[in-house]
């Protein structure tokens, strides 16, 4: 058994909002002071993984990430939960990426590795909150897509994927190879990491795979014809304004309120 | 004529009695040897260092009950007396043996007048009297922290009465058959005498005082037989505990080595335990001192230090038949028992999670049993080998690894709390001049209540003109509550980070209104060779207000009582600077609440609990608050952070209506200073 789990390193989304700032070009949020984690529902994607293979009893785990440096963080925090292998794709060598060239890259990426059962990505990225990887990597790939999966059950060659609906619990049958997104759930919170398996993380290699490692160029990344434009990128400003209500009588107090109520569309 | 008198008066086959002897000695020497042995199945520690410093502490603490005077005095007196007793009365018998045996001939004259006759009788009735109250309390008034109260407790007071009474019967029958010319030194066994002497006749009497010896003897060296048997064991056990007492600093958890490779991150067995956790084992005397000051004991939860004690105790002594714990198989080997885990099988993790490591139980100890070092000894295991740990303390934890602070979900940053004050950040301005740093805390620059304590302590900093600094965004939790909840490993990391920002900016003085800040900066980073002058706000304060820098004015009247922190009371002994700041102000009119100082009742804050839901029991805040409102203060004062938060809820459930406010004492002191 074979799992790969995409994971993504992005900004603390806790980051407390004095501390966020724009980046210099004013497209992105500025790295710096804040910490960077794994996105929250990458970690459930792990966990589910970690999950299904203690359930097997044997089976292979490898955690792919296209990233900054940085994001070795990230992968030694996979590898300390206990995943087999570790891969990073370096990010640098593809300028501009949208989510198209992100499922390029990555099923690019699983072409070099070991025939993988299941693809699992956490539903979006805590950052953007896009959600079009996973589909968009199933297409590339030409594999079943399963979204919101909350928990994943091997029985025989078929997998069960169990999906919470509004009015209960459904389960997808299908077999390998496919792609899951996994969403949160009580059942899959990812595990704090035992301090041994924190320390022999230290100990196993990362691989660093460039553009032509994957045979792609900087252009795959982000086709010149990219769809995907960031128009405009702010923090939004809250001020606070107080009006005081004049009016002889209640009733025209309590018109005059209608009134401006009205005007500012809240009514 | 010198005065003595006959040693083996009335007495033939005296050498029967040199085989008994010999027998007890044998039965004595074994049991001393099996606990021995059990002890050695622990980890070494170094406990025999500084020898001079540990005999001083022996004879400061043992001789005069320290301990025992202050809380329960009355039965602790009764101990001192039955304690001391046995002093004298040994010592009367080592002279018997001299005299006798060694035919060194010292039991005559003034010796013999004033020790042996006078200072034994007096000794003996004392002791009776001891006894006596000893076992009004524990058959009579059942006083609930002596459970569980074995038949085997009752034994021991009843033979000690038996051993005193028939030595005076011995002594009395004696005075009287050989018409001694000494009796009135001897009064009390002169009055048995002549009791008995009223009813018998005499060879009735020769008789009763052969079988009284020959009882006497063997009750004597039964007793003796018994002692490593029984909880008499804490005769030696309870001084050689007190002796190998940890003398660093009491807010010091002993160090992990973590990158040691096959060393146990924790205690997960008893061999993981040092010598000393399994020698305190066997000095428990089960008084319950430590659970009459617990807080998680007095709110019902599944903690008691007493019980925590005996149940690891009964798992130690199951090699020996005599457990009754989980492990108790009299087959299993001490390399066997070595193995066995504890959790789980001897002890429930919800035991160990109902600990704030507030300390009183180590604190009440009178034989210096360390609880709290084997309670995080035990979550270490747990935390780091099984990472099985309540999920409120996950997310902590994660909070801590992710963002170096322990309060998910907060949307302040840093350096909100100094808007609008001119505060010096190290890292804008490295070269800038510092008398002091203020080491703000997470909750000091996180929690919104305590956002104005430390606005407050940098008010009085700015007036009384003292030149501080802050870290800023370069803080990072001292990791208190990870070492203390068994993350020895995030600790590490986090003490070690502050330690090279602190080293950077060349740090020498730090002030901080975090007891825990201040407990773990102070106490345990110089492990890891950050060392620096730490000082609690309320004790720079209280310098300022002496030097004449601060000057406070009356702003009113207020009643106002304090509650001591467990880690600037207990863990650091800071009683005094957080009264005397308050009696700086005009109009303070200060109470004490029943229990203050060493005797504080914890706010339940501590160990991580200011994280984690207390799910169990009755809550340990509003246990506190009720203390706290009897005292009919206005005003609770506090001097933590993690207390003011615990308290101000406590006393908001238990008095929804009372105008009671909770402040620092650095507010207090502010709103009065000009």
């Amino acid at each position: 058994m074979h799992l790969v789990v995409c994971i993504k390193q992005i900004l603390d989304p806790e980051i407390p909002p004095s501390d966020f700032r724009l980046d210099s070009a004013g497209r992105g949020p500025a790295e710096g002071i804040a910490p960077q984690v794994i996105s929250i529902f990458d970690e459930n994607a792990l966990e589910v993984a970690l999950q299904v293979r203690e359930a097997a009893g044997e089976g292979r785990i490898t955690a792919i990430s296209i990233g900054a440096e940085s994001a070795v963080d990230a992968l030694r925090k996979a590898l300390s939960m206990r995943v087999d292998d570790a891969y990073l794709i370096r990010q640098a060598d593809f300028p501009a990426l949208d989510t198209f060239g992100t499922a390029r890259i990555l099923a690019a990426a699983l072409g070099k590795l070991p025939p993988a059962d299941l693809l699992l990505c956490g539903r979006e990225s805590g950052d953007w909150y896009g959600g079009q990887v996973p589909a968009f990597l199933a297409a590339q790939l030409d594999w079943p897509y399963t979204a919101l999966v909350a928990a994943i059950r091997k029985t025989g060659s078929e997998w069960n994927l169990r999906r919470q609906s509004d009015d209960g619990w459904e389960t997808i049958a299908c077999s390998a190879p496919a792609v899951v997104s996994v969403t949160n759930d009580a059942q899959n919170l990812p595990r704090i990491p035992k301090v041994r398996d924190n320390m022999l993380a230290f100990r196993k290699t990362i691989t660093v795979w460039t553009a032509a490692d994957l045979g792609l160029t900087s252009e795959s990344g982000c086709g010149p014809n990219t769809r995907l434009k960031t128009e405009r990128f702010y923090i939004p400003t809250v001020s606070r304004q107080c009006q005081m209500i004049s009016g002889d009588s209640v009733v025209q107090r309590a018109e005059e309120l209608v009134e401006k109520l009205a005007g500012l569309r809240v009514i | 004529m010198t005065p003595t008198r006959q040693v083996y008066f009335n007495i033939t086959g005296v050498w029967l009695m040199y085989v008994f002897f010999a027998l007890t000695l044998l039965v004595f020497g074994y049991g001393v040897y099996r606990r021995w042995r059990l002890w050695q199945i622990g980890r070494p520690v170094v406990r025999l260092d500084r020898l001079g410093e540990r005999l001083r502490l022996l004879f400061k603490q043992a001789p005069g009950h320290e301990k025992l005077l202050k809380r329960y005095s009355g039965t602790g007196f009764a101990h001192l007396l039955i304690f001391w007793g046995f002093v004298f009365l040994f010592l009367g018998t080592v002279v018997v043996f001299i005299h006798e045996d060694l035919h060194i001939h010292i039991m005559q004259g003034a010796l013999y007048l004033y020790f042996e006759s006078l200072a034994l009788n007096i000794s003996g009735a004392l002791c009776i009297a001891g006894v006596t109250v000893a076992l009004i309390q524990r058959s009579i008034r059942r006083a609930p922290r002596l459970k569980p109260d074995k038949p085997d407790d009752t034994i021991i007071l009843v033979s000690i009465l038996v051993i005193l009474v028939t030595g005076f019967i011995i002594q009395g029958l004696r005075i009287h058959l050989t018409h001694d010319p000494w009796a009135a030194w001897s009064p009390v066994g002169r009055a048995v005498g002549m009791v008995f002497a009223h009813f018998l006749s005499e060879p009735a009497l020769r008789e009763l005082h052969r079988a009284t010896w020959w009882f006497h003897l063997i009750v004597v060296f039964s007793f003796i037989g018994w002692i490593p048997y029984s909880k008499l064991l804490h005769i030696l056990t309870a001084p050689a505990s007190i002796l190998t007492q940890d003398l660093g600093p009491r807010g010091a958890l002993p160090v992990v080595d973590i990158e040691k490779e096959d060393a146990p991150l924790g205690v997960s067995r008893l061999q993981d335990f040092t010598w000393k956790d399994l020698l305190d084992l066997d000095a428990c005397t089960e008084c319950g001192r430590c659970e009459v000051n617990c807080p998680a004991f007095l709110t019902d939860k599944p903690l008691s230090p007493k019980w925590l004690i005996l149940n690891l105790r009964e798992s130690l002594h199951a090699e020996s038949g005599n457990g009754r714990g989980a492990n108790a198989d009299p087959k299993i080997s001490p390399a066997e028992l070595a193995q066995s885990p504890l959790v789980g099988a001897v002890l429930k993790e919800e035991t160990l999670w109902s600990c704030t490591s507030c300390g009183a139980c180590v604190e009440q100890c009178p034989v210096a049993v360390e609880h709290v070092s084997k309670i995080v000894g035990m979550r270490r295991s747990l935390v780091m080998e099984r990472a099985e740990f309540p999920d409120d303390l996950q997310n902590m934890v994660r909070s801590l690894e992710a963002r170096g602070h322990p309060y998910p979900g907060v949307s302040a940053s840093r350096i909100d709390w100094m808007k609008g004050l001119a505060v010096i950040q190290l890292a804008d301005q490295p070269g800038a001049e510092f008398e002091v740093l203020l080491w703000v805390g997470c909750a000091g620059a996180l929690n919104q209540r305590s956002q104005s304590v430390t606005r407050a302590v940098a008010e009085l900093f700015t007036k009384a003109g003292v030149k501080f600094a802050v870290l800023g965004r370069e803080e990072r939790c001292t990791g208190d509550p990870a070492r203390r909840i068994g993350h020895e490993f995030l600790f590490q990391t986090l003490a070690q980070q502050n330690i090279s920002t602190l080293d950077r900016y060349k740090v020498r003085k730090i002030v901080t209104s975090c007891p825990h800040c201040f407990n773990t900066i102070k106490n345990e980073y110089p492990q890891f060779g950050g060392q620096y002058e730490v000082v609690h706000h309320s004790e720079f304060l209280e310098e300022l207000v002496r030097q004449g820098r601060l000057k406070p004015s009356a702003t009113g009247s207020a009643k106002v009582t304090f509650h001591d922190p467990c880690y600037l009371g207990r863990y650091n002994q800071v009683y005094d600077a957080p009264r005397a700041v308050l009696d700086s102000v005009p109009g303070v009119e200060r109470t004490e609440p029943d229990w203050n100082r060493r005797n504080s009742l914890c706010c339940g804050g501590g160990g991580g609990f200011s994280f984690m839901e207390e799910k169990q029991g009755t809550r340990m805040n509003q246990n506190r608050a009720k203390q706290l409102l009897d005292t009919g203060a206005n005003t609770i004062a506090v001097g933590c952070p993690f207390c003011m938060i615990m308290l101000e809820d406590g006393t908001k459930t238990v008095a929804p209506d009372a105008q009671v406010r909770v402040r620092d004492i650095a507010e207090v002191l502010n709103e009065a200073t000009e």
